[in-house]
């Protein structure tokens, strides 16, 4: 189905970019009026270390405005107060009758939040994305060559029926995320073959895979690389089989409804989790769900509408948890077709853009401004490229060159997805200045998505955050599962580079390599890319351990799996 | 008058059966009755704002004058909106669009209703069934549904609005026409007008429309509060047209979720769509009641 951006790489939440039906999904972040959005920012990495002391935003660069990181179970409170046990936390999320429960799939947030309860990764990021072995299954990961690896698992795991975890479950895992006929993960399917894993002993795995890939180990710090039992099947009606290594166990669920979530008492991490049971509940809209959290009827919800966020902030018994995440809005132009096969033409779109003033209006200033690059997150992003500024001037003089000055344009934007349309809206309003009209055109999301969507000339995408390598994969090739600006042009030897990045297994050259590429897109791309925009969710003022710090997943990464959250009396 | 005499005097073919005290005297009526005025009144506020309003605008539709969705935003009258645009700007110049749509599709509904319900009322026998169990069919589908459909398929366009509600005020206007003319096209006059040899459409637009005119006055102003109310609410389900244009009722839309920060975005078109419905409403009543005469012995 070509309208259908279930995706990735193995990068697991894949969202289907046509969010179908109901509002599968969530992220209604930006102004509670988008419509049913849904579906949710595919997000892929791991999200921060809990302890590790650092504050709110370590590790990114600041927030450009209104983002203060309130956090409120912040490290402060956090260690304000003793940790207590017991409760039961009711956790709020916009769901739909489409919601699921696999442990190595997701496709809305909702789905995300549930998995997360109930699986465990096989390794994540910390703060800085890097790797992190915490809160991961993993003990260690050695790089034997780039397309070699030997993972080892910690000792003693067991899943949630006390069964120990063996180096049988850990290769029907794998293979599970493989399966062509589930298709969880076919990035991952194309570096993995079925037979490439080989027992060394019960915790110790080799990894041998089909070409060279420094990115597979990204791809085990997605979330939805985890660890099930042999012979694990997705929920279809009895909770029984839903057996993870996570610290809460699936009780009961209904689609669309909620989901109820017990302790996990064979929990490999000591003492934990906090809370007696944990309680998902699927809301139509985000303005039910924000309701329901001002009325105490939650204590936590995913996703607070931007607008909203001041309203509850006054709130004393509300707490709003903001994290810098590498999310990302574009507005895109084909490179091969007119007007921007001229790269003078595409210098001038970016040139007219207020990056400042799009953060303010469509973001209400939670996100910071970004620089027509993308993979913030990644330790390799480059911090010595120049800020691109507004400057008309130039951008007109750039298109007098080009025989454009007076340029007409339609730009096109979809209906579902938060913040698009409010984009196009303000980018076709600073374009006057430069005497170019351009006409934004708000498409219904099924015929945006639908067999035109990566056709037209000048359009709009949303993606998540992902590792730089992985998201030129997922964009900015020729065989790209999404090509949306048909980057890069045939004379360039940016494919040829990114061989060798995806090959290079020492992390300083393969960070020079990407400095490189990133350099040609800055300087020749066809993404004009204006913000990075925060994650934003809300919780009681009683609800501790929740910190805001750079993320991947909402909710301080869903608590990961709610296992540091408990109740202040 | 019978036949022969409008026969021999062929100006009185051209009957009216006003009410006794004439033309004028609906007119009079109607204005002397308080509903009228204040709806009157209203109506001249609210078109005076949506047609000069334009030129008193402090800042463009479009422009950026401060944090989104704040009240107390400085050099601000009633704050920003969702994309930081000053609500009073936009209040000022979002009413022409819905009034200029609301007032063309209900004219247009009007010809075409009229036409049906004369040439109905006219014909009788097998025409009639036709035409009028056709309206039944259109009037069946609600309102909103159809236009909502005609939007989704045709686009969102400014003619493709006007035409879908101008069609679904068809059908009322044509009950209504039929209704009123039945009881004209009985007249004598209607007979000497056909002896005479007069056209078709010389005994429809000259005989009997103006005789229908009073319940099609009162018909008219009713269909347009409801073509504006019909506007309003594509609006504000986001089926209005021009993405960011000013308008009134995207403006609820959009601002709806700031409604207990920033409530002026929403609230000033809410009053402004309210009151010229109501306003539009008490004119067409106060013309219903002259024309009845139901208040004629009420000293106004």
């Amino acid at each position: 189905m070509d309208n259908d951006r279930r995706r990735e790489l193995w990068l697991p939440h894949a969202m289907s970019r046509r969010r179908l039906l109901a509002g599968t999904g969530a992220a209604v972040l930006f102004a509670a009026c988008g419509g049913d959005d849904d579906s949710a920012s595919p997000s892929t990495q791991g999200g921060g270390q809990p302890t590790g002391g650092s504050t709110g935003t370590a590790g990114g660069p600041a927030t450009t405005s209104g983002g203060p990181a309130t956090t409120s179970g912040g490290p402060a409170t956090t260690s304000g107060g003793t940790p207590t046990s017991g409760g039961t936390l009711r956790v709020g999320l916009v769901g739909s009758t489409n919601d699921l429960i696999d442990g190595q799939y997701i496709v809305a947030k909702a789905d995300q939040a549930r998995l997360v309860s109930g699986w465990d990764p096989v390794v994540n990021y910390d703060t800085d994305f890097n790797i992190s072995y915490e809160h991961s299954l993993a003990e260690e990961i050695e790089t034997v060559a780039a397309d070699n690896y030997v993972i080892r698992f910690k000792e003693g795991l067991e899943f949630h029926n006390g069964k120990p975890v063996t180096a049988d479950d850990i290769i029907y895992s794998f293979r599970r995320r493989i399966d062509p006929k589930l298709n969880l993960a076919p990035g991952l399917a194309e570096l993995l073959g079925p037979d490439g894993m080989t027992a060394i002993d019960d915790r110790t795995i080799e990894f041998q895979l089909l070409k060279p890939a420094v990115t597979f180990i990204n791809g085990l710090a997605e979330y939805t690389t985890t660890i099930v039992p042999v012979d694990y099947a997705r929920f279809d009606g009895d909770v029984s089989n839903q057996i993870g290594t996570g610290p809460f166990m699936l009780e009961s669920f209904t689609p669309g409804t909620e989901s109820v979530h017990v302790k996990n008492p064979n929990y490999w991490g000591s003492g934990l989790p906090l809370l007696d049971e944990v309680q998902i509940i699927d809301f139509a809209d985000a303005q039910a769900l924000t309701n329901a959290l001002a009325s105490g009827e939650v204590d936590a919800a995913v996703d607070i509408p931007f607008a909203q966020v001041s309203t509850l902030e006054s709130d004393s018994n509300l707490r709003i948890l903001e994290s810098q995440a590498g999310n990302w809005l574009v507005i895109t132009m084909a490179i091969d077709q007119a007007p921007f096969d001229d790269v003078r033409v595409r210098q001038a779109m970016r040139l007219i853009a207020n990056r400042e003033e799009m953060v303010e209006r469509v973001l209400a200033g939670h996100g910071r401004v970004a620089n027509d690059m993308y993979g913030v997150l990644d330790p390799c992003y480059p911090k010595d490229i120049p800020q691109r500024e507004q400057d008309i001037e130039q951008a007109m003089a750039l298109l007098a060159d080009a025989g454009q000055e007076g340029l007409t344009i339609d730009l096109f934007a979809p209906d579902d997805t938060a913040g698009l349309a409010e984009l196009i809206a303000v980018f076709a309003d600073q374009a006057q200045a430069a005497g170019v009209t351009v006409k934004a055109q708000v498409l219904d999301g099924g015929t945006y998505w639908g067999d035109e969507y990566t056709k037209r000339t000048f359009a709009t995408s949303f993606w998540s955050t992902r590792p730089y390598l992985i998201q030129v994969a997922a964009g900015s090739l020729k065989n790209a599962t999404y090509p949306e600006t048909h980057w890069p042009s045939p004379d360039s030897d940016f494919a040829e580079t990114y061989d060798q990045a995806i090959a290079e297994t020492d992390d300083s050259a393969r960070c020079e390599i990407i400095a490189e590429m990133q350099q040609e897109e800055y300087d020749n791309g066809g993404n004009l890319i204006p913000f990075f925009y925060n994650l934003v969710d809300g919780h009681a003022a009683n609800v501790k351990g929740f910190e805001a710090r750079p993320n991947l997943l909402n909710l301080d990464h869903y608590g990961r799996g709610w296992k540091n959250i408990w109740f202040e009396d | 008058m019978t036949i022969v005499e409008a026969g021999l005097q062929p100006g009185l073919a051209s009957g009216r059966i006003d009410p006794p005290s004439g033309r004028r005297g609906v007119l009079v009526a109607t204005l002397g009755l308080w509903r009228t005025r204040i709806g009157l009144l209203l109506v001249a506020v609210l078109v005076g704002i949506a047609v000069i309003g334009p030129l008193f605008a402090p800042y463009g539709g479009t422009e950026f004058v401060g944090p989104p969705f704040t009240a107390d935003a400085p050099d601000t009258l009633f704050g920003t909106d969702k994309l930081g645009q000053d609500v009073w700007s936009r209040f000022l110049l979002g009413g022409r669009t819905i009034l200029l749509l609301a007032v063309v599709s209900t004219l247009i509904g009007l010809a075409i209703g009229a036409v049906v319900g004369l040439v109905a009322a006219y014909n009788r026998g097998r025409l009639d069934n036709v035409l009028m169990r056709t309206m039944d069919v259109v009037f069946a589908f609600p309102n909103l549904l159809l236009a909502l459909v005609a939007v989704t398929t045709l686009g969102r366009r400014s003619w493709v609005i006007v035409l879908i509600v101008a069609f679904t005020a068809v059908p009322r206007v044509a009950r209504i026409t039929r209704g009123a003319a039945l009881g004209v096209v009985e007249r004598d006059f209607i007979g000497a007008a056909e002896a005479l040899g007069e056209s078709r459409s010389h005994i429809l637009g000259r005989e009997i429309l103006p005789n229908v005119a009073g319940p099609l006055l009162v018909e008219a102003n009713l269909r347009l509060t409801y073509s504006i109310a019909l506007i309003g609410a594509l609006g504000f389900l986001g089926f209005g047209v021009g993405l960011n244009q000013p308008d009134w009722a995207q403006m609820i839309n959009e601002n709806r979720p700031a409604l207990s920060t920033a409530p002026w975005g929403t609230l000033l078109p809410i009053f402004a769509i309210a009151l010229l419905t109501v306003g539009v409403g008490l004119v067409a009543d106060g013309l219903g009641r002259a024309i009845a005469g139901v208040d004629r012995a009420r000293p106004t």
